[in-house]
């Protein structure tokens, strides 16, 4: 089970979160202006890498607060958490 | 009988009766049931499962491939392996061919969990594990110590000096005494330099149950090792004691552990060599053989011949021949023994065969003759085996190590370790007493400094020592990989002996459990398969219940010699949880009957329970579906219920409907970001009905939004929806729209909430609410009023879920039940549970999100075009509204259905088609049955349904696919009852 | 069901209904008999003022907050502050960045002077209560949106925190009946805790003025710890019975 590091409440079970898909995927500013295809890009489709992974978490069980990760696939471990709208940082 | 007169680390003072197979038996505390078994002199204990023959113990600990036994009293209990079950009064068992029987009764045992925390895990206490808790606990660190044995030392307890049990050295003083592991110096029965190896490790135990902050669990197994160093364990905490196990006590407990440093002193198993007959009864491990003779004090034959590959097996036959066991020859694969063992066996008559090999085993049901590779046959009842030790890398792997080859071991021993995870003593490949000491203490002293305690650790042991020894012994000259010629013969190119050539491999065992031979393997090598988990599906090699603990490297090899490649390239089949067998009753543990899951309730839940309500399940919400009168049953209470709402008032407890404040400048603009319809008109006092889509298009949740003031909104949820509504709402304001000035809040338990129904809702409500003005111009449809029911401060809505006037009173939850009472004591007004809901809302063709929809529905596909806003420039989901795939004209539209037999009610679920009959497959569905009732209001039955282009199909015949054959339904609009609204004001 | 839980709900039925400004309240756990045993006791806390506060920590509404509190909004993950003195005592517990529960002694009416720490008074089944008067704040007769922000029959400490927050944007909402209080206390109190918790609850980590949100059994709870091994456990009203079975169940060895 993953020890993840809430930004706010420190590391914590990882059954008190909520795991929210790629980060850094914006709500487009303009859905009305994107063609179809555009749109089902915005809605259905996510990276799928192998290694680091920039994701969404929410302490759900805790403070409640969404923040990223950088997290790697292959190994589970969680090189960076940081708050949502900070941009992503430089991992090892 | 088998047992030695003295010695061993059992309690001959009392006596434990038991019973196997029918036979009464007797042991000792300290025993397990195969050491009494042994010590009976029972030696067939169960049998194989594919091929019927009898099989014996064949090791002394979790590894045991063989001896799996039913327990039957004090309670059934299936598959449990007899070398782990410690010995009690009244133990009743019986051998096992292949597979338990579950028992047929409710286990009434106790099991629990709890969660720990500690800075230094460390699993295993033997003389790595004691002595890296020793060094990681000096600088008052949190250290647990689990160790899967009823008393601490491991391996220590197998070694020689009889101690009776609880003796203690003093602590600190190094035991004496030779894992046998190697060619280290020696040490045997009577040449012990130190206090006894058991001694000092219950000292050691002692020493740090005394610290405040070290915890050591006994009987404790870690059976899973996770990410981020969180640990599963599983202790037995009542089990040894039979019948005399306290009820208040949890028999088992599982540990998930949570630790900042692990380490790993696993130690290491012995491992089998394939050759003819090895599966016989008398055929065991030689550490095995020698953990039953000075741990057990029992002799597990009279006549041995021992086969080895390494020095390990040498002492265990010193021990032996010091207890009474007659060794007639070691058959040491080698071409050149351990000069120094050879000569020390030799001391004691024991001829040594250089370069011998036991070509097979024979006998009928068990060992009765050994014959050596030169063709000497030696009558013997007992042949102990030795091919070599493995690493127990389980945990190690499952959490990510990764295992590399040792040419100089001949297994494969830890590589890259996981972070914060250490591995000490055996279990990374060494094998003297000595070297594993000071390799835990050096593991317990880095453990600890990488947590930052920092400062010196003195006298706690060596660091370093074992570090820079990597797997040792053995020099890698001295060692290697054994390679099969074309010819079948060994090469000598090293000591490693997998396996004994022959011509017919039929009875080589590998999987003694699975029945596994060396022939199995070849056949599927033979078939082509090049990977070795390809070959242990297709032989099922490793996949019992021991999951190939004996196997495991026996497998690879074989499988590599007959590819004609090293077994490094081969590798070794995935570790996975558990390490043995967890009982599924431990991992239920008070997660049972009432606590399975948490029930729901709400204010009123006493009342609903006191007048014998039926209750269904919404969620975790326990909420009454009727309120059945004596000799009713369910359609009669529910026609009941519904029609006292349509022809006077009905009260239903809605309390568990979701509600959310949401407060804020920006309320309104937020609102109306996520419902489809504009709510920023919405003028306060008033209430609007809201549908919420996901950014796919699809209906996510609906209810109704209340303006309190400017600034500030009550939006309400389905019951089901609740949390996810409040999450939906944070998620988008904390990622995407930080800038907006609006909190939320959940109220949803400060609120009870009584629905108030029918045309005499009014007369009742003002009756209990006199200063409310509540005629349909001062209280108008879609309004709401604070005031004060039964004399409590209330907020009254005017909102309708059954087409009837009605109301939803909102009190604080702590005056719910009163609300309650005082609304039913008015004798006007009939309960009605969540079923007669149903079939009022049904009737209006009002949808029920999660049963009407599916999370593929559309507002548009409701009928619900009227509630998507043209006037707002976007609210999530709405581009998904104009896709392709929602607009088409075909999909599946909400409409109602009349069966052409207005008493037939079709099960929910059920397909629709156009064909009165049906044609050969495919048939192609028009969709399906939603929500399906006998209606009080209709008088007859009706149903919703989702049908393809269900809106152009209004006055269609279809049908509806029953068990019977095909049953005529009309399409209909989904309003039947009242399609005007007259009701709505009463 | 454990032991402990009540076979039947609330004694509500006829004649509990006072209609005249006063009605009989009841708490989720009422009825529900404390337990006093020697390493471990349990009660509940019933009727406590509760109230959500969302606000910026460095705005305005934190400021007028901190100021009739006394005291700063702690913005230290997982702490606490209080009881504060010089206003209804309250304590102020952290829940996030920017939100907090204000607990006051008394829930339920806008009433002057309620028993100081009344409300944590041992027994937890107790008479209900009705005490004070109904009717005040925003419920009067009959009226639609007063334009005032309080909701029906809700506590003094939400009003008075609401008129302390001031014009800023800051969400005050009286939240006392969402959740109940367990006290949980007595040298077992950790140990049962650790059956069900998640959270690392030794001494060292969670001592006294520590709080965190997390889940306990399969309840999400606010727990609190508090000086000689006493702990609040803050749970959502729904989940009271189940937890208190629970708890009563996972206390089994230690109530020997
Ligand atoms: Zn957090």
């Amino acid at each position: 089970m993953l020890l993840i590091p809430c930004p706010w409440c420190g590391p914590r079970d990882e059954t008190e979160f909520h795991y929210g898909g790629q980060a850094h995927v914006a709500y487009p500013a303009d859905p009305g202006a994107l063609t179809d295809e555009e749109w089902a890009r915005y809605l259905f489709f996510r990276d799928n890498p192998e290694g680091a992974f920039a994701e969404r978490w929410s302490h759900a069980a805790g403070c409640r607060r969404w923040f990223n990760a950088v997290r790697d696939t292959a190994t589970n471990r969680i090189h960076a958490v940081y708050r949502p709208g900070e941009p992503r940082p430089v991992t090892g | 009988m088998t047992r030695a007169a003295a010695g061993g680390r059992i309690d001959r003072s009392r006596v434990l009766r038991f019973r196997f197979d029918g036979r009464d038996l007797t042991g000792h505390p300290g025993d397990t049931l195969a050491s009494a078994l042994l010590a009976a002199g029972v030696r067939r204990v169960a049998t194989s499962v594919r091929f019927g023959r009898p099989r014996g113990i064949f090791s002394a600990g979790p590894e045991e491939p063989n001896a799996i036994v039913q327990i039957e009293e004090p309670f059934p209990e299936p598959m449990l392996t007899a070398t782990t079950v410690e010995l009690y009064d009244g133990l009743v068992a019986r051998g096992l061919s292949g597979r338990g029987r579950l028992a047929d009764r409710p286990d009434p045992a106790r099991y629990d969990a709890v969660h720990a925390h500690c800075d230094v895990l460390v699993v295993g206490a033997g003389p790595a594990g004691l002595s890296a808790a020793r060094a990681a606990a000096a600088d008052g660190a949190r250290v647990i110590v689990a160790d899967e044995q009823p008393e601490p030392g491991g391996v220590l307890l197998g070694l020689p000096g009889g101690v009776p049990p609880g003796s203690l050295a003093p602590p600190g003083a190094v035991p004496s005494g030779s894992l046998g592991l190697s060619g280290a110096l020696p040490l045997v029965s009577g040449e012990s330099a130190g206090p006894p190896g058991a001694e000092w490790a219950a000292a050691t135990a002692a020493e740090l149950s005394r610290l405040p902050e070290v915890r050591v669990l006994p009987r404790t197994t870690v059976v899973g090792h996770y990410d981020g160093n969180h640990l599963v364990a599983v202790e037995r905490r009542t089990a040894h004691l039979g019948a005399a196990a306290p009820a208040w006590m949890a028999r088992e407990r599982v540990w998930r552990i949570r630790a900042r440093r692990v380490v790993l002193a696993t130690g290491a198993h012995e491992r089998p060599i394939a050759f003819a007959g090895n599966d016989l009864p008398g055929v065991m491990l030689a550490g095995a053989a020698r953990t039953y003779a000075n741990r057990y004090a029992v002799l597990p034959g009279r006549r041995a011949v021992v086969f080895t590959t390494d020095d390990a097996a040498y002492a265990a036959a010193l021990d032996l021949a010091g207890a009474g066991v007659r060794i007639l020859a070691v058959a040491d694969a080698r071409p050149g023994p351990n000069g120094r063992w050879r000569e020390r066996v030799r001391e004691h008559g024991i001829e040594v065969l250089a370069g011998g090999v036991v070509a097979e085993a024979r006998g009928t049901g068990e060992v009765t003759s050994v014959v050596t590779g030169d063709g000497r046959e030696f009558e013997a009842d007992l042949l102990l085996v030795s091919g070599g030790w493995n690493p127990v890398v389980h945990l190690f792997c499952q959490v990510g190590g990764t295992v590399r080859f040792d040419d100089g071991l001949q297994a494969f021993v830890p590589d890259t370790p996981p972070p914060a995870v250490e591995v000490a003593g055996a279990a990374r490949g060494l094998t003297s007493l000595h070297d594993c000491l000071a390799d835990g203490a050096a593991a317990g002293t880095r453990a600890a400094e990488a947590l930052g305690g920092g400062g010196s650790r003195a006298g706690t042991g060596r660091p370093g020592t074992g570090r820079d020894r990597q797997a040792g012994g053995g020099s890698p000259e001295r060692r290697g990989g054994v390679r099969r010629a074309a010819d079948g013969a060994p090469q000598a190119n090293g000591h490693a002996l997998w396996l004994v050539p022959a011509d017919d491999c039929s009875t080589h065992f590998v999987d003694l459990q699975r029945d596994v031979t060396v022939a199995d393997i070849r056949r599927a090598t033979g078939a082509g398969l090049r990977s070795v988990e390809h070959v242990k599906r297709h032989t099922t090699a490793g996949t019992a219940h021991d999951q190939g603990k004996t196997s495991g490297t026996l497998v690879p090899a074989i499988v590599a010699g007959e590819l004609g490649v090293h077994v490094r390239e081969v590798g070794v089949t995935s570790f996975r949880p558990p390490y043995t067998p967890v009982s599924f009753a431990a991992l239920a543990g008070r997660d049972r009957g009432a606590l399975h899951d948490p029930v729901r309730v709400t204010p009123m839940h006493g009342w609903h329970v006191e007048r014998g309500a039926v209750f269904e399940n919404a969620g975790q919400w326990k909420r009454p579906r009727y309120y059945p009168r004596e000799g009713e049953d369910m359609a009669a209470a529910v026609l009941r219920e519904c029609r006292a709402v349509r022809g006077g008032a009905g009260a239903m407890d809605v309390s568990t409907l979701g509600k959310i404040e949401v407060r804020g400048p920006d309320a309104a603009g937020f609102l109306d970001r996520l419902y489809t319809n504009l709510m920023g008109t919405l003028r306060p006092g008033s209430i609007r009905y809201g549908v919420m889509c996901r950014a796919d298009g699809m209906v996510f949740d609906d209810g109704t939004v209340i303006r309190l003031a400017e600034d500030r909104f009550l939006a309400t949820t389905t019951t089901g929806n609740a949390a996810a509504v409040l999450d939906w709402m944070e998620e988008w304001l904390q990622t995407e729209w930080p800038s907006l000035r609006v909190y939320c809040t959940s109220v949803t338990e400060q609120w009870a909430t009584v629905a108030l129904a029918g045309p005499a809702a009014r007369d009742v409500l003002s009756g209990l609410a006199p200063r409310l003005a509540a005629d349909a111009a001062d209280f108008p449809f879609m309004t709401w009023r604070d005031t004060e029911v039964a004399g409590m401060p209330a907020r009254v809505c005017r909102i309708s879920f059954s087409g009837e006037l009605a109301y939803e009173i909102n009190v604080g939850a702590w005056h719910g039940p009163a609300l309650w009472s005082a609304v039913l004591d008015t004798g006007r007004v009939t309960p009605y549970g969540t079923e007669a809901m149903h079939v009022l809302r049904a009737e209006k063709g009002y949808p029920i999100i999660g049963q009407d929809t599916d999370g593929t529905v559309t507002p548009a596909d409701l009928g619900m075009e009227w509630m998507i806003s043209k006037k707002k420039a976007d609210f999530v989901g709405r581009r998904s509204l104009t896709r392709a795939d929602t607009v088409r004209r075909d999909r599946r539209h909400l409409v109602g259905l009349l069966p052409e037999d207005p008493g037939l009610l079709i099960p929910e679920g059920t397909q629709l088609v156009e064909h009165e009959r049906l044609p050969a497959p495919p048939v192609r569905s028009l969709g399906h049955v939603t929500s399906s009732y006998l209606g009080a209001g209709l008088g007859r039955t009706f149903a919703l349904a989702l049908v393809s282009g269900g809106r152009d199909r209004i006055g269609d015949r279809i049908f509806a696919v029953l068990d019977g054959g095909q049953a005529p339904v009309a399409v209909a609009s989904p309003v039947l009852y009242d399609p005007e609204g007259a009701r709505r004001d009463g | 069901m454990a032991e402990g839980a009540p076979e039947t709900g609330p004694e509500t039925g006829p004649g509990t209904v006072a209609g005249a400004g006063r009605a009989v309240r009841r708490s989720p756990l009422g009825g529900f008999a404390p337990v006093a045993g020697e390493r471990v006791r349990m009660a509940e806390t019933p009727f406590l003022a509760q109230v959500d506060v969302r606000a910026d920590p460095l705005g305005e509404a934190a400021a007028g907050l901190a100021a009739a509190l006394g005291t700063p909004l702690p913005v230290r993950p997982g702490t606490y502050t209080g009881p504060v003195t010089g206003y209804p005592p309250c304590s102020v517990f952290w829940l996030g960045p920017d939100k907090w529960l204000v607990v006051g002694a008394e829930g339920g009416t806008p009433q002057e002077g309620g028993p100081p720490g009344g409300g944590a008074a041992a027994g937890g089944s107790g008479p209900p209560g009705g005490s004070g008067t109904l009717g005040g704040g925003a419920a009067a007769g009959g009226s639609g949106p007063s334009g005032g922000s309080g909701a029906p029959g809700e506590s003094g400490l939400a009003a008075r925190l609401r008129a302390a927050a001031g014009d800023g944007h800051a969400a005050v909402t009286d939240v006392s009946a969402q959740r109940t209080v367990i006290r949980l206390a007595g040298p077992a109190a950790r140990d049962v805790l650790a059956h069900g918790c998640p959270l690392d609850l030794h001494p060292r980590v969670f001592g006294p003025g520590t709080c965190a949100r997390s889940t306990l059994a399969r309840a999400d709870v606010l727990l609190a710890a508090g000086e000689d091994e006493e702990f609040q456990i803050f749970v959502r009203s729904s989940f009271a019975a189940y937890l208190w079975a629970w708890l009563l169940d996972a206390a089994t060895e230690y109530l020997r």
